[in-house]
């Protein structure tokens, strides 16, 4: 007898074929402190038995005298399984070789090499770590706004997603998400970054999200905009802009001064058909209300998603 | 409340593909290519005739490729504490008693079943089935989420909770799974995916609970 259904079809669970099932992997990662772990041989016991006493009489000694800060919920990975649960503060640094570090109910983390991260616990309700620079790929599992990297020119806030962060120590990087969606801030600037989307970061804040496979003709023309964010630059970028690059001019609507916002609403209206109670003229005025049913016009899901998190509009 | 959350699920399962030339971020908890399962099956038998003859290197090998299959047994019926000893516990049965196996190609059932009789009489005799001893050292948060999910798994009939444990604690595939125990890959993909419905209402469940008690 044989099951044809979804189910029968997660080659992931299998195994691991197939697209990776995002519930399994964080199943696996939450049962793993679990998993058997071989066992030194019996001379090794020995062997090490009074060296084992003295080191531990040695922590003992640092733990009453040193008094370490709080731990935090990440873990590093070392080798053969074991796991260091870092402290708050705590910096973890590399060179040529990635680390990985896990949060129960959160996420996992690779910092790859010649980055620099530290880890800041809890801020209001989410999670936090710094990257200080470098580069780091995250898989996150935990709610919407529950983790987030603070960056020298922005912050990343996770609403669920797989997705990988560059930045060097003036805050001038990127944001790629291959997976869900993350939100950069700075002070009122927001951006919003689908999956399959990049935005670039500088040291006054995020950039403008963009597809990428947008045609090669707009990111540069976006590239442009965003070094000089002069009428001429802005012109060839709204010109390029097809379609599926509207999420990037509502973004010029949402943060423009009035002169960008007209002619990016303008724009805006020809590539997104807008709801039929939507005016142009209420839309280049950022009107909240309109900044909602434009973005809800995008088919991207409803603006009801953000207000669980939060939003400056 | 309307204009519910993205399914995450959905979310991240719609596009998991590789970016050129970058590591996919989840490939290093993906098995590496292995040798065919009957190739792995027929050394084995190797290693178990050899060990039948006295070879204990033969029998080492056993313990490492076996080990986590036992462990994972036990999961099922001792707490994690637990688990290590009754894998020791099993070996050392199992090497005094090997000469006995009159098919090499048995081992892993064999081994197996020698594991469930061990940990079901050491259950009776300790009476133990939660997880709260006062005695351990202090838990960690990892630990107590990894302790919460497994009183799920261990809550679903045993014909789904133990492939399950074992694919998902020990993180054995399917294929390595049947091999072992002498099931057919058939019936253990059947039963992993029926117990993984099961497990996901209930996990599921867990959480409505949750939001209900916190209205």
């Amino acid at each position: 007898m044989q099951e044809r259904d979804d189910e029968m079809k997660n080659d992931y669970l299998w195994d691991r074929g197939g697209p990776v099932d995002m519930e399994l992997f964080a199943l696996e990662r939450t049962l793993k402190p679990l998993r058997h772990r071989p066992r030194p041989s019996r001379w090794k016991h020995v062997a090490w038995g009074a060296v084992g006493v003295v080191a531990a009489a040695a922590i003992l000694l640092c733990v009453i005298f040193l008094r370490p800060a709080e731990e935090s919920l990440w873990a590093l990975e070392q080798n053969k399984g074991e796991a260091r649960v870092l402290r708050k503060g705590e910096r973890v640094q590399t060179s040529n070789a990635e680390l990985d570090l896990e949060a129960p109910g959160v996420g996992w983390l690779r910092l790859e090499p010649n980055s620099g991260l530290r880890v800041l616990g809890e801020r209001g309700e989410t999670e936090r770590v710094a990257l200080e620079y470098g580069s780091l790929r995250a898989v996150i599992w935990g709610p919407p706004a529950k983790f987030g990297v603070e960056l020298p020119s922005a912050t990343a806030v996770d609403l669920g997603c797989i997705y990988r962060l560059e930045s060097n120590r003036n805050g001038n990087g990127s944001l790629s998400v291959e997976v869900g969606w993350v939100a950069l801030q700075k002070d009122q600037v927001e951006a919003f970054i689908p999956h399959g989307a990049s935005c670039t970061l500088r040291r006054n804040g995020p950039g403008l999200p963009v597809y990428d496979d947008s045609a090669e003709e707009f990111r540069q023309a976006v590239r442009d905009y965003e070094v000089k964010e002069a009428t001429a630059q802005l012109q060839a970028l709204l010109q390029a802009a097809s379609p599926r690059d509207a999420i990037t001019v509502w973004h010029i609507v949402q943060r423009g001064n009035a002169d960008a916002r007209r002619m990016a609403a303008t724009r805006f209206a020809e590539l997104t058909p807008l709801p039929a109670d939507v005016k142009v003229t209420d839309l280049a005025r950022a009107e909240s209300t309109a900044l909602d049913r434009a973005w809800d016009a995008l088919d991207l899901g409803s603006t009801d998603w953000w207000r669980t998190w939060k939003q400056n509009w | 409340m309307p204009g519910s959350l993205p399914s995450r699920k959905t979310a991240m399962q719609s596009t998991l593909t590789a970016t050129t030339g970058l590591e996919h971020p989840l490939a290093v908890d993906r098995m590496h290519p292995t040798p065919a399962m009957d190739t792995l099956l027929a050394q084995d038998e190797a290693l178990v005739l050899a060990a039948q003859s006295g070879d204990g290197a033969a029998f080492d090998k056993l313990h490492e490729r076996y080990a986590r299959l036992i462990h994972g047994i036990a999961l099922v019926y001792l707490s994690h504490t637990d688990a290590p000893d009754l894998v020791q516990d099993v070996f050392l049965a199992a090497f005094q008693k090997i000469r006995e196996l009159k098919s090499a190609r048995a081992f892993g059932p064999w081994l197996a079943s020698i594991a469930r009789r061990r940990a079901v009489d050491l259950l009776r005799t300790r009476k133990t089935t939660v997880e709260l001893p006062d005695h351990l050292p202090v838990r960690d948060r990892r630990t107590d989420e990894a302790l919460a999910v497994l009183a799920a798994l261990r809550e679903l009939p045993q014909c789904y909770s133990e492939p399950l444990i074992l694919r998902l604690v020990e993180g054995m595939t399917g294929p390595e799974i049947a091999a072992q125990i002498g099931m057919t890959p058939d019936s253990v993909r059947v039963n992993l995916h029926r117990g993984m419905k099961l497990l996901r209402k209930r996990l599921e469940g867990g959480e409505a609970c949750k939001n209900e008690t916190t209205k």
